[in-house]
């Protein structure tokens, strides 16, 4: 059997040509959907196909690509898709944030602080965020186009009325530019404060809705709250136990079935490099949990 | 009362769907304060009439003009889309026959009557609420009930709340499309009383499209009566009613069973 | 003498269409004049067409031919004439109609019921109640009685109710469609010294009146219907 052989990054350079316009579209016009021909991608939707596609579409051989899934390198999620691109462009890939071209992320944006030499490119599942309050999409483009957004209000509102609080704690709804809104993936709140002004241009792929939009570099983003109600990045007040961080997104982490549990960095690069550093936290880092990096 | 410019003037008004009349020719200028009732059988075009006057529908011809809050006149069908749902959401109010088409049945009432603050860019929670809180009095719902959603409403009152939800932002002129059938007797006449008192107390204009006669002569001054798309005959309510010149009229007329 | 109402060759005839386009003519040739702080008592066998010149008068009916001019200061309506915007001006200022069917609200209270056309022209609402109170007091509709709808009561109730929500705002020219006839005798007095109060302060008057003797108390003119009859018995 002859070997399969790939295009660079798997797309043919048609409709890498076709994202990219969508891309340049999408940049033009911060926030807004911009419908594009997602292809057949050889994973399944709800698999990160939309970000697989930017991604293809952006790659150059001298790009180092790095692949989170939840801020982890090295789930099924994020090994299968860094591997599939190894293969199908043979680009270098890291699990260092810092030295990374290309940033494909499922959920989370990293801790360490993004360069405008980087592309963050995220997963999207739902790319309406207005979707679960109207559920026809010729209603919901009028609303963007017209600027219609009060039902957006609405569902915060609801939420303080039923539960005192927005309870929404992912993909929090944000205004981009000061005129769309946007809905940002199901990412933590607690990272919404990094897309604002970000040095680096933030890309969004959804596969099986088939839209892409864009945050530009240095673009105002804004989370929707009331006055009397204000945002807040909530974290769960705790440390790293690994790396004593106390200012970074932590993960849960079941270590029996007694109740037993730690919190954890969610961004396993970034915990890496603050063990690397010297720092601690209460516990060291347990061999057969999940932490380390690989994948070079 | 001095001489002032009408508020919504409708100027041979037609619509057509192919061979069928929609509407046909259908004038008349309506004043602030004023309540027009627009009486038909089915089938008369008075939804129809309507639905044209709130640009709901394209008219195949004529006109409709609207005297805008900072005093001129304007034809609707050159406003842009976009100034025509501002126009919905601030100068004007809309109650549907059935409430469920004007109202969120999923969120509370709370939010249902905010919403139009919200759309206008209302951004106090706790203003907001007080608001559609006084709202939801004006139209004698339960303040208690601001969180309910009117999914769990009868009907009476999903239909005070539509038209809370439509008083909200302090419109000038309202279409009501068969606001009270469907619902049972008690529950129409309080309705109608709160209708009545509201658009007379606020001194809104309003155009009340029903089949119901006696509705008719309880809330409006003037009235029109429509059938197969024209207007067979207009003028004060109780003219229409108590001396009804034409053949139609006198025979919906003398039709009202009166128990 | 300052006339305030005058019908000018008045006539109305009803087309019947259900009944094949019948023609009724009721009256023809209606003339008369009404002058400030004067009565005038329309009489006649029922049928003959004194409540259609009411009607006319307030604008409930079209008339077929002729003016019905309303005087108020330097100017004059003909109420014939005017068109749908300008009946409601002169109703809500100039003319005052007592109907033998109290058109009831369901809802309504009472009070409001009688303070409704003085706040529909601007009057403050509690002053208007206010004043509707005293009227009903006079009028002697009990106090227990203000706050509920009239839907519940008696006749006479009914009436007293009606005539309190006609005069109380005062209007120049008044038009009573037997005020009296569901009310015993002391209030039909009542009535009769309201009229003449109303006549007093300048009011014209136009009544149908079976009774003599309130007739008597109020009438300073009166006028067989039957002149203007158009149907030849």
């Amino acid at each position: 059997m002859t070997p399969l052989s790939y295009n660079f990054a798997y797309l043919d350079e048609q409709t890498k040509r076709m994202i990219r316009r969508a891309i340049l579209k999408a940049i033009a016009i911060p926030g807004y959907q911009v419908p594009f021909a997602s292809r057949e991608m050889p994973m399944p939707y709800g698999w990160g196909t939309g970000g697989v596609q930017i991604t293809a579409s952006l790659l150059g051989p001298d790009d180092v690509l790095k692949v989170i899934d939840q801020g982890s390198d090295d789930t099924t999620n994020a090994v299968s898709i860094r591997k599939f691109f190894a293969k199908t462009a043979g680009i270098c890939t890291t699990t260092l944030t810092a030295r990374a071209t290309i940033i494909q992320t499922r959920h989370r944006i990293p801790e360490h602080p993004l360069g405008e030499h980087q592309i963050l490119v995220f997963q999207v599942p739902i790319p309406e965020p207005l979707r679960f309050l109207e559920a026809r999409e010729r209603e919901t483009r009028r609303m963007h186009a017209l600027g219609d957004y009060g039902v957006m209000h609405v569902k915060l509102y609801e939420d303080i009325a039923r539960h005192g609080h927005i309870t929404t704690t992912y993909d929090y709804p944000v205004k981009v530019a000061g005129r769309y809104i946007m809905a940002p993936s199901p990412t933590p709140k607690f990272d919404n404060p990094k897309m604002n002004n970000c040095p680096a241009l933030q890309l969004f792929g959804a596969g099986r809705e088939k839209r892409i939009y864009a945050i530009p570099p240095y673009t105002q983003v804004v989370s929707l709250d009331f006055e009397d109600h204000p945002f807040h990045p909530d974290r769960h007040d705790g440390v790293c136990a690994w790396c004593g961080a106390d200012d970074s997104f932590l993960d849960e982490m079941l270590t029996d079935d007694r109740g037993g549990r730690l919190f954890v960095c969610s961004d396993t690069d970034h915990c890496e490099q603050r063990c690397n550093a010297g720092h601690r936290g209460l516990q060291a880092p347990a061999s057969a949990s999940s932490g380390g990096g690989n994948g070079r | 009362m001095d001489v002032e410019a009408p508020l919504l003037i409708a100027d041979r008004l037609t619509k057509t769907y192919g061979q069928r009349r929609g509407c046909h020719d259908v004038s008349f200028s309506l004043y602030e304060g004023e309540l027009l009732a627009v009486v038909g059988e089915s089938g008369s075009g008075k939804t129809t009439l309507l639905q044209c006057l709130s640009t709901q529908l394209v008219p195949t011809s004529g006109r409709v003009l609207y005297r805008m809050r900072d005093g001129r006149t304007c034809d609707l069908a050159a406003l842009s889309e976009a100034e025509r749902r501002f126009l919905f959401r601030t100068d004007w109010g809309y109650v549907h026959q059935d409430p469920a088409l004007g109202l969120r049945l999923s969120v509370s009432a709370g939010a249902n009557v905010g919403e139009r603050l919200m759309a206008i860019g209302a951004r106090h929670y706790g203003q907001i609420r007080h608001t559609a809180a006084h709202w939801l009095e004006r139209v004698e719902i339960d303040k208690q009930r601001i969180d309910d959603r009117p999914e769990f409403y009868s009907g009476g009152m999903r239909q005070r709340l539509q038209i809370a939800r439509n008083l909200v932002t302090g419109p000038r002129l309202i279409f009501m499309d068969e606001p009270t059938s469907g619902l049972d007797a008690s529950v129409q006449a309080r309705l109608l009383d709160l209708i009545r008192r509201l658009v007379y107390g606020l001194r809104l204009a309003a155009i009340v499209v029903t089949h119901d006669l006696a509705v008719a002569r309880l809330l409006s001054q003037r009235m029109m009566v429509m059938k197969d798309g024209e207007v067979i005959e207009c003028g004060l309510s109780d003219q229409v009613l108590d001396d009804p010149q034409r053949p139609y009229t006198q025979l919906l007329v003398s039709s009202i069973l009166t128990p | 003498m300052a006339v305030a109402l005058e019908l000018d060759g008045v006539a109305k005839t009803f087309t019947l269409h259900l009944h094949g386009g019948t023609k009724l003519p009721v009256l023809r040739d209606v003339s008369f004049v009404v002058a400030r702080g004067e009565s005038l008592v329309l009489t006649g066998p029922s049928g003959c067409g004194k409540s259609s010149v009411l009607k006319m008068i307030f604008g409930t009916y079209r008339c077929d031919a002729g003016r019905i001019l309303v005087r108020e200061a330097d100017d004059v309506f003909d109420v014939a004439a005017a068109d749908p915007r300008e009946i409601l001006r002169l109703r809500a200022r100039n003319l005052g109609y007592v109907s033998q069917f109290l058109r009831v609200i369901p809802r309504l209270a009472t009070i409001d019921v009688v303070a409704e056309p003085l706040v529909a022209t601007g009057t403050d609402r509690d002053v208007a109640r206010a004043r509707a109170a005293g009227l009903l007091e006079r009028l002697n509709v009990p106090e227990r009685l203000w706050s509920l709808s009239p839907v519940s009561f008696s006749g006479g109730e009914q009436q007293r109710v009606n005539i309190a929500r006609a005069l109380l705002p005062e209007r120049p020219i008044l038009l009573l469609d037997e005020p009296t006839a569901a009310l015993d005798e002391t209030s039909r007095s009542i009535v009769a010294d309201l009229i003449k109060e109303a006549k007093r302060r300048g009011a014209a008057v136009v009544s149908v009146v079976h009774d003599q003797e309130v007739r008597a108390l109020i009438a300073d003119k009166i006028i067989d219907v039957m002149r203007f009859c158009a149907v030849r018995s």
